[in-house]
């Protein structure tokens, strides 16, 4: 299950993203709404907002999450239908994080070995 | 979670005192997709093809514990951040080896994605070791 503390990194990263790409700060929110299993995306700049809304079985299948945000831009930006398909790679359930100044923190959750004849010693 | 892929000669160096995991240095390569590891054919530094470090940190490991209970042994290592300080050459795969031993001989890999990153400066990748599992336990 994707949480809120995830979504909301990821939306400052978007925002951070747009900052970037046009000098100016816009608003960006990634709110999960449980009740419906969806997560609504609102992107605000000026006096209108525009909202997408990623359910949560298709954000699952979206593992790289780069590649969404990159999405999530070019949405905002350019107000082109989000794409949620993209070739599936192991990054880690951990998003890539932008900060202020457009640097991007990647995170590699490495999974432990097991090694050895487990339960038969 | 990124899976942990066993080098296969691991094990054999193991029981033929190649490795110290409590004292040697364990030392982090990486190389890009196309020239990710094998399990059983690549098994010392020299087989794989590294990237250029420049401009990256170092990629020394701290080892935490390396301690046996109830007859399971883990390994436990502290999590490195490698931070770029102007553009690092694309990368895929990370690499863990033993710095120490003759052959500097692989232990294991992790791959971050099916496509090549590229870092640049300031930007960071931080290898999260499972602080409570270990890097690897053998029982």
């Amino acid at each position: 299950m994707i949480s809120q503390a995830i979504l909301d990194d990821f939306a400052k990263g978007i925002a951070a993203t747009i900052h970037a790409r046009i000098n100016k700060r816009v608003g960006y929110s990634a709110k999960l709404d449980k009740r419906s299993n969806r997560v609504v995306f609102t992107y605000k700049a000026n006096e209108l907002a525009a909202h997408c809304t990623i359910p949560m079985d298709e954000l699952a299948k979206a593992n790289s999450w780069q590649a969404l945000g990159d999405s999530m831009v070019a949405k905002a930006l350019n107000h082109l239908d989000p794409v949620v398909t993209f070739a599936p790679t192991n990054e880690p359930e951990v998003p890539v994080f932008i900060d202020q100044k457009g640097a991007r923190h990647f995170t590699l959750k490495a999974d432990m070995g097991r090694l050895g004849l487990f339960g038969k010693g | 979670m990124a899976t942990f892929n066993k080098i296969n000669g691991f094990v054999e160096d193991l029981a033929e005192k190649v490795h110290n995991l409590g004292s040697d240095t364990l030392t982090i390569a990486l190389t890009t997709k196309a020239n990710a590891p094998t399990a059983g054919t690549t098994a010392t530094l020299a087989s794989i093809t590294q990237i250029s470090y420049t401009n990256l940190s170092s990629r020394v490991v701290t080892t935490s514990t390396s301690a046996q209970t109830s007859g399971t042994y883990k390994l436990v290592c502290a999590d490195l951040t490698l931070t770029a300080s102007g553009t690092v050459a694309a990368f895929a795969e990370v690499v863990l080896y033993n710095d120490t031993s003759t052959n500097k001989s692989l232990i294991c890999w992790w791959e971050y994605s099916t496509t090549d990153l590229t870092m640049a400066n300031t930007e960071t990748f931080l290898i999260d070791f499972d602080g409570t599992n270990g890097v690897l336990q053998i029982a």
